[in-house]
């Protein structure tokens, strides 16, 4: 699924994500069922939402695009075209179910906070612990979270992808849904109000 | 994602979550809600760590390689 890979940003220093295999230095039996739910793995945000853009996108994984010109003297001088990184990174029954389970957590899972009558959210709500060097998940009696959420809208016909990452958020309050997922709904509700289907023409290379 | 494109499971599967509780080795997963005997649909949308870890640790401990 192509997640082991960096995406190649036109930005330097982009992080190498860390997906460890049986037979590696720090490979142990809990590493596998820790991995299945996000522990033991390290991506950065922005290779989280590029996979989760690929599903919004029918499995089209797209590279990030910072900049699609450069101008000198008001004249484009160079342009830079949307570029697809792999063209399908799972069969699309499997992709329709993601979409499916993404809607439904929205609807009816950890996000029902987002859950809007103008547009629809498809997501994935995150909690974690933050271990902290080798005092590991707790010090001083106290867990680090971070909260995240990453999603697209809208889910019936995807036009935006977003993905938001608190680290450390107040003790009380630490999950993915209230503390990401709050954020995530406010961007997204700015651009619904302000952008939605007017401006946005996607290129035909995205489809 | 993984498990459902391989074929090994699919969305309307049932895995028993229990108390919301499951051990491997010295590590305990834990859920912050029980939700017993779920679809993986389900543990998708209510993000239960045993029930996904269970689904991944039963069809892939004999081949970790594959996921």
């Amino acid at each position: 699924m192509r997640l082991n890979k960096p995406l190649g940003l036109q930005i330097k220093g982009e992080g190498e994500p860390l997906i460890p295999v049986s037979g590696d230095k720090l490979w142990s039996g809990v590493s596998l069922p820790m991995m299945s739910y996000g522990y033991e793995v390290q991506l950065t945000p922005l290779q989280v939402l590029a996979f989760y853009n690929a599903v919004a996108n029918d499995g089209k994984m797209m590279r990030p695009l910072f900049v699609t010109a450069v101008m000198r003297n008001g004249r484009i001088i160079k342009s830079y075209d949307p570029e697809v990184i792999i063209n399908s990174i799972a069969s699309r029954p499997t992709i329709r179910k993601a979409k499916k389970m993404m809607e439904g957590v929205v609807e009816r899972g950890t996000a029902t906070n987002l859950r809007n009558s103008n547009y629809k959210i498809a997501g994935k709500t995150g909690t974690a612990q933050i271990a902290k060097n080798k005092y590991g998940y707790k010090t001083n009696a106290k867990i680090s979270y971070q909260a995240s959420f990453v999603g697209y809208f809208p889910a019936e016909s995807p036009l935006y992808s977003c993905i938001v990452v608190v680290n450390s958020p107040s003790n009380g309050v630490y999950f993915g849904n209230v503390v990401a997922g709050t954020v995530f709904k406010e961007i997204s509700d700015k651009v619904y109000a302000t952008r939605f289907f007017r401006d946005f023409k996607p290129d035909k290379r995205m489809r | 994602m993984a498990a459902i494109e391989d074929g090994v499971i699919d969305t309307s599967d049932i895995v028993d979550t229990g108390n919301g509780s499951v051990k491997y080795y010295d590590r305990t997963v834990t859920d912050t809600k029980q939700h017993g005997i779920i679809t993986v649909k389900q543990v998708f949308e209510e993000s239960s760590n045993v029930g996904t870890s269970k689904l991944i640790y039963e069809h892939y401990k004999d081949r970790p390689k594959d996921m």
